[in-house]
């Protein structure tokens, strides 16, 4: 049964929360603490995906689906975002 | 057309350089590719009694492969490589229109629905008429106040987005006096197509008279 | 056998009802040359107008208005919408499937598609349409553009978006679950080879386009700030526009070359030219097309890394199409040609698309594009493209299937007159634009050095608008009086032409199946599959009917809204209700979704283009952040502890659907109606912190047009919470269900489904929380 899987998830996504919590208050210079916050996010994402929704359990073709979105999404992110670097808006 | 010995290339020169190489070769490109589809069109056409050519799909098959990889990247190959010359010319045309001339007077502009403003150095500000002496370089620093617009003077080849809240950099240089017309180049209302003015390159002498007689505002 | 199940064609009850895949193709094919009749009279319109240097025929705004809604109704309302007619007919027969995947999921997606145009004609007796431009550039058409029919013209768009997406699900299960036997994904006909390509394109870019349409939605009705900033919020829509518009170049031209490549073999007689090369080909450019948006933007001033960047990638992507073009030519050496009006057309096309392409070449060339940028150049080079290698590629479609669609043999005489002056007008319209290049585009007046080239042009439109006509007349008058054409009057080799025209509702008589490479039917045994298929449902009408009116409310009278919103809840609880039979066929060819039954795969398409959507908001967010100078630190301006609360009420919440699933599938009825109340439970407590949260801010003076901050927090969790909340109204639906005994039983596969959606939110929150409070 994925009971108990399911619920050592749950505390693992729980734990995860408490840390982005506790790291959001440490005296770290503030890129440290940005980084680790988004990838604890990006780390409870991952932990939903396989084991709430399955994908762990499903042929990675499925998985591309979405993968394949994420890449979209990231590649949209960077060159937008880094085609603005360095300049200056009122 | 500017190509006077001991001169600075224009943004005219840098483009028409670049313009005649492109458009001879895809001209010429052009030309050779849909010949030679007309002249296969022509030669294959089903005349009556001509035979099914013998590897032709038959009802109910999968599709069948035909070989011509080889020919097929050597054809690639080849456009590829005039392709990226071709690139190349423009990566090197890039490099002199990003790097405006030390020497040049520099103006701000200011795109407004419907006109343009100009600042000139001494703080002087002219609503849709820029003077500047020819022969001098321009350095032009382009912004918007309300929409998106698009600072082109066609005759110079020049162009720059004009966006609110953003600074363009952009320059050009005049050789020949006379009127020349700016236009927006990107829909911005209704007024859009009457938002001209005017660039007016004056004998240095001229412009410096005008320019020193001018009460900044 | 089977056609008593559908009520006679001469009938209205059977065009409102019908989810038959093949009477949707008619219901597109009919609504999309209708919307090219609109379309190419609003630009014959213009080009009177340009017929000379200062006319009056329109104002400056009428203007604006013409070449705007042309431009958009060209691309998504005709060309687009024309290739899935050709594509709802023809796809299934070509893959021997008896229908698309979700039939009623196929009607819905017409019906969306015709009510989001008819949204966008009613825009235009609102004193003003969209009047700034198909690429609807900010703040032109947020900030500075008050009028209403914009808002409706923009809403029309999103119902089309809903249809597009609808249609991406359907068509992507459709072909990667319903192919016959034998018939692997790289063996596919090439068309819906193309149609596949442009279905996944349109699954990562229609998401962009629709997250654009609600942040400017939400710009120009509750008052955000995104693009009426000066803090690169023009730049901004540029960046999420052409991220969508540049894909939607090849979503228009994919299915043309799908169509030529197919026509060419059968009026060749021979192979395609190296056939597996054009498929990677194609693939490649799917990819990259990804990849290449910021040529759109080089004047804009982007940082030089991107622009070189995006140089490297618009120069690459040209050589795929080098390859594909080259391999359409090489396919007719030692063939032997019949030039019939369908082989015209695509020949035709491909010789236009050429000169597209090569001109294509400029403008990737930055240098160039600095000047011709804006220029009646680009009007040329894109006509060439999407007008000459999509539509024009596309009637060859039209003719190569009619026969099929019709069981009737249109005149080729007509035919080939529409060719020549097709022809004729498209060259003596478009090439005079590429000989304008230094007039700008959209500008009503133009100087007198340039009135021949612009009259050959006006000349030009209307020939070709002619042109059109004598294919409205062919279609028509040779479906009363055309030959009969016979099952393959071409003798083509693929599937659709094994059956008869026009096909029965069924398509074939038998299971096709390709058995060592060749095609047999496996008999049918119709009495082992008990109740007939269903082929009619009233909801895809009246689903669309109540979101038009819901829609339409909007921009005219909120009682609209309110009847449209009642209608849209009885239509999905009538849809969810209904019996519908659609069955998949036992056996086929599924690689690589062998073991993913056709429900699974499309709650992840859908959950794909979710991930589209928000990945573009979260980024609208991280660019205005990256442009905003004063940004407030992170747990200063937004409660910490209502973010927090709320992340665990969402875990918690996910925990719960999970738990209700495991109840069920062990039988537990009161298991499962626990959990998904629990489930119900934590998602109203979670709307309730949010609005508690809203609330606090309001009373703070903090509102959505505040700053940017604001505005992106209000959107963002906006969306979301509009999720949460239509998450809620499926959990009421189910626990009505499991509390009178489902799910336990049978069918706990839809709380496995219902899962995906709820966990997809969750995770979604999973990145709001630290984005907004706590970095």
């Amino acid at each position: 049964m994925r009971v108990w899987i399911y619920l050592s998830v749950f505390a693992a996504l729980v734990l995860m929360t408490f840390l982005e919590l506790m790291i959001f208050a440490q005296p770290l210079p503030r890129a440290v603490i940005d980084m680790s916050i988004v990838g604890l996010a990006g780390g409870k994402a991952l932990l939903i995906a396989l084991f709430f929704q399955h994908l762990a359990y499903e042929p990675k073709s499925l998985s591309a689906l979405a993968i394949l979105g994420i890449a979209s999404v990231v590649a949209f992110l960077v060159l937008s975002v880094y085609s603005i670097i360095g300049i200056t808006f009122r | 057309m500017h190509k006077l010995i001991g001169m600075v290339a224009t943004t005219v020169d840098i483009f028409n350089n670049l313009w005649s190489v492109f458009s001879t070769l895809g001209v010429i490109v052009g030309i050779v590719v849909i010949s030679y589809m007309v002249y296969l069109i022509v030669r294959n056409r089903a005349r009556g009694g001509a035979p099914e050519p013998e590897d032709s799909p038959k009802p109910g098959e999968l599709p069948r492969e035909r070989k011509g990889a080889k020919k097929l990247l050597l054809s690639v190959f080849l456009s590829a490589s005039i392709v990226i010359s071709l690139i190349l010319l423009t990566f090197i045309a890039l490099d002199n229109l990003d790097r405006p001339p030390a020497d040049a007077m520099e103006v701000k502009v200011v795109a407004f629905q419907w006109g343009w403003k100009f600042y000139y150095p001494n703080g002087y500000e002219a609503v849709g008429e820029l003077r500047i002496p020819r022969g001098t370089a321009v350095k032009f620093y382009v912004t918007s106040q309300d929409v998106f617009h698009n600072m082109g003077i066609i005759d110079l080849r020049f162009k720059i987005d004009a966006i609110p809240g953003k600074t363009n950099i952009g320059w050009t240089r005049v050789y020949q006096a006379g009127v020349y017309e700016i236009r927006c180049f990107e829909l911005c209302g209704d007024g859009h197509g009457v938002m001209i003015g005017r660039l007016i390159a004056m004998e240095p002498e001229e412009f410096n008279s005008w320019y020193s007689s001018l009460q900044a505002s | 056998m089977e056609s008593h199940i559908l009520p006679p064609g001469s009938t209205v009850k059977r065009w409102l009802l019908t989810t038959n895949h093949k009477d949707v193709g008619i219901l597109y094919l009919v609504t999309s040359l209708y919307f090219l009749v609109v379309g190419g009279a609003l630009a014959l319109l213009f080009r009177l107008q340009l017929a000379g240097p200062n006319l009056n025929v329109l104002s400056p705004s009428a203007f604006n208005q013409a070449v705007t809604v042309h431009g958009l109704i060209m691309v998504l309302f005709v060309i687009s919408p024309l290739a899935f007619a050709l594509a709802n007919y023809i796809v299934p027969l070509q893959i021997g499937a008896r229908d698309l995947a979700f039939p009623r999921l196929n009607a819905l997606s017409y019906w969306l598609y015709l009510f989001g145009g008819v949204l966008v004609v009613i825009s235009f007796f609102q004193q003003r349409t969209l009047d700034v431009g198909w690429t609807l550039y900010q703040p032109l058409s947020s900030a500075f553009s008050p009028y209403v029919g914009v808002n409706t013209g923009g809403l029309g768009l999103a119902l089309l978006v809903a249809s597009v997406t609808v249609s991406t699900v359907n068509f992507v299960v459709t072909i990667f679950r319903s192919r016959a036997k034998g018939l692997r994904l790289t063996a596919l006909p090439m068309f819906t080879m193309c149609i596949l390509l442009t279905v996944l394109m349109m699954l990562y870019a229609f998401p962009a386009l629709l997250a654009g349409i609600i942040i400017l939605a939400s710009d120009r009705i509750l008052g955000t700030v995104y693009f009426s900033s000066p803090e690169g919020g023009a730049i901004l829509w540029d960046h999420i526009f052409w991220f969508f518009g540049h894909p939607e170049v090849y979503i228009v031209l994919f299915p043309a070359l799908g169509v030529i490549a197919d026509v060419l073999v059968t009026f060749s007689r021979r192979p395609l030219f190296a056939r597996r090369i054009i498929i990677a080909a194609m693939v490649i450019v799917a990819g990259l097309s990804f990849l290449v948006w910021g040529h759109h933007m080089f004047l804009t001033g982007m940082h030089p890394d991107v622009r070189r960047a995006f140089t490297v990638t618009t120069i690459a992507i040209s050589l795929p199409f080098d390859a594909i073009i080259l391999s359409f030519i090489y396919t007719l050496v030692k063939s032997r040609i019949e030039l019939k009006t369908p082989m015209l057309f695509a020949l035709g096309s491909i010789a236009i698309f050429i000169i597209g392409g090569i001109t294509g070449v400029f403008l990737g060339s930055i240098a160039l594009d600095y000047v011709l940028r804006g220029t009646y150049f680009v009007v040329a080079h894109f006509h060439y493209t999407m007008a000459g290698g999509g539509l024009v590629g596309l009637v060859a479609g039209v003719y190569y299937w009619y026969p099929k669609m019709t069981g009737k043999m249109f005149n080729e005489k007509l035919g080939r007159l529409q060719f020549i002056l097709t022809i004729i007008g498209f060259n003596m319209l478009y090439f005079p634009l590429f000989l304008s290049w230094e007039m700008p585009r959209r500008v009503p007046i133009y100087p007198e050095n340039l009135i021949p080239l612009q009259q050959v042009a006006t000349v030009g439109g209307f020939i070709l608008g002619a042109s059109f006509l004598v294919m409205f007349w062919n279609l028509l008058y040779s479906l009363k009086y055309g030959q009969p054409a016979g099952d393959n009057p071409w003798g083509a080799y693929t599937l659709e032409w094994m059956t008869k025209s026009p096909p029965p509702p069924h398509n074939f008589d038998g299971t096709p199946a390709f058995i060592n490479g060749q095609l047999s039917f496996i008999a049918a045994n119709g009495a082992a599959h008990g109740e007939p298929e269903t082929h009619l449902s009233v909801w895809p009408f009246m689903l669309s009917l109540a979101s038009f009116l819901s829609l339409l409310g909007l921009t005219t009278n909120l009682l609209f809204t309110l009847v449209g919103l009642g209608l849209l809840a009885f239509s999905v609880l009538g849809l969810a209700g209904e019996r519908f039979i659609s069955r998949e066929e036992k056996i086929g060819e599924r690689w690589p979704f062998e073991s993913v039954d056709r429900m699974k795969l499309a709650w992840w398409t859908f959950i794909a283009s979710e991930v589209m959507l928000f990945g573009v908001v979260l980024s609208a967010y991280v660019y205005v952040r990256t442009t905003s100078a004063t940004w407030p630190a992170p747990g200063t301006f937004f409660d910490i502890a209502h973010g927090a609360v709320n992340t665990f009420i969402l875990l918690t919440s996910s925990l719960t659907v999970v738990l209700a699933l495991a109840s069920a599938r062990i039988g537990s009825r009161a298991g499962t109606a626990g959990f998904l109340a629990a489930t119900l439970a934590l998602g109203v407590a979670f709307l309730f912190n949010k609005y508690n949260e809203w609330s606090e801010l309001f009373g703070h003076g903090i509102t959505f047009s505040t700053n940017l901050p604001a505005s992106t927090f209000f959107l963002t969790t906006g969306i979301h919470g509009a999720h949460v909340f239509a998450g809620l109204l499926a959990i009421t639906y189910l626990l009505s269900r499991a509390l009178r005994g489902a799910y336990a039983r049978e069918g706990h596969e839809t709380l496995e489904y219902f899962g995906y959606y709820w966990h997809f939110v969750d995770i979604v929150w999973v990145f709001i929380f630290p984005l907004f409070y706590l970095v």
